[in-house]
């Protein structure tokens, strides 16, 4: 079973409440797209954030930038986050 | 001479501009572009504003944007210097400078960075306004302007 480390930041980090977590992953959860929707199955808060409806959600794996299709393992830092705003 | 640093305390951009090509004979000139804090936001005050970032990520996110501006362009040193934590009004946030041979490399570079630095570098703005404090959200208008280095 995979264990990854996952960071939130931004808006998300308040509105759930958890800046970061360890996770354990069922086996079917083994990118990106299927993270999102199986932490959207936990409630709403999380629906709104990695749910279909949020097409703004940004995610890093490793501390690069990912889509849908970037693999998840065991032992990944994966990261949660609204569109950046430095500069 | 090629330097990317996130810190919470200021910098000083004379000293920065004189590290940059001190020793570089080759330059013909220095583009630089310094950000700061805005006392006033979609309509509102804004009394100060934290600067949240990803330690470790965004080290590596700005040195790509670096690399990826110095195989765009034959620019001869680059500088990033961008704060985190709380900052208050008037207050530095950001300085970029691009040193070339002729000033299209340097102003085309800077600017490049900066707009790639607005869409991909892990950074969070949190005011502080009257009401409260607020995340600011992205602006369409930053998406567009990375996009035009696409093509």
């Amino acid at each position: 079973m995979a264990r990854i480390r996952l960071l939130l930041f931004g808006r998300y980090q308040d509105d759930l409440d958890l800046a970061q977590a360890e996770l354990e992953l069922p086996d079917r959860v083994t990118d990106v797209a299927r993270l999102r929707e199986w932490l959207s199955a936990r409630d709403a808060a999380w629906e709104g954030i990695c749910g279909a409806a949020n097409p703004r959600l940004m995610t890093a794996v490793n501390q690069q930038m990912a889509d849908a299709t970037t693999p998840i393992g065991d032992g990944d830092e994966v990261a949660l986050f609204p569109p950046v705003t430095g500069g | 001479m090629f330097t990317v640093r996130i810190q919470q305390d200021d910098f000083d951009p004379g000293a920065e501009l004189e590290r940059l090509h001190r020793g570089d004979l080759g330059a013909g000139g220095i583009a630089t572009f310094i950000g700061l804090v805005r006392d006033l936001n979609l309509g509102d005050r804004v009394q100060g504003l934290t600067l949240q970032h990803y330690p470790g990520m965004t080290e590596k996110a700005v040195n790509a944007i670096v690399d990826e501006a110095r195989q765009r362009w034959p620019i001869q040193g680059a500088l990033v210097v961008h704060r985190v934590g709380p900052l208050a009004p008037g207050d530095r946030i950001v300085m970029v400078a691009v040193s070339a041979v002729h000033r299209g490399e340097s102003f085309a570079a800077c600017e490049f960075i900066m707009d790639y630095l607005k869409t991909r570098a892990p950074f969070w703005k949190k005011e502080q306004t009257p009401d409260g404090p607020r995340w600011v959200e992205a602006r369409d208008g930053d998406q567009a302007a990375a996009k035009r280095w696409v093509d």
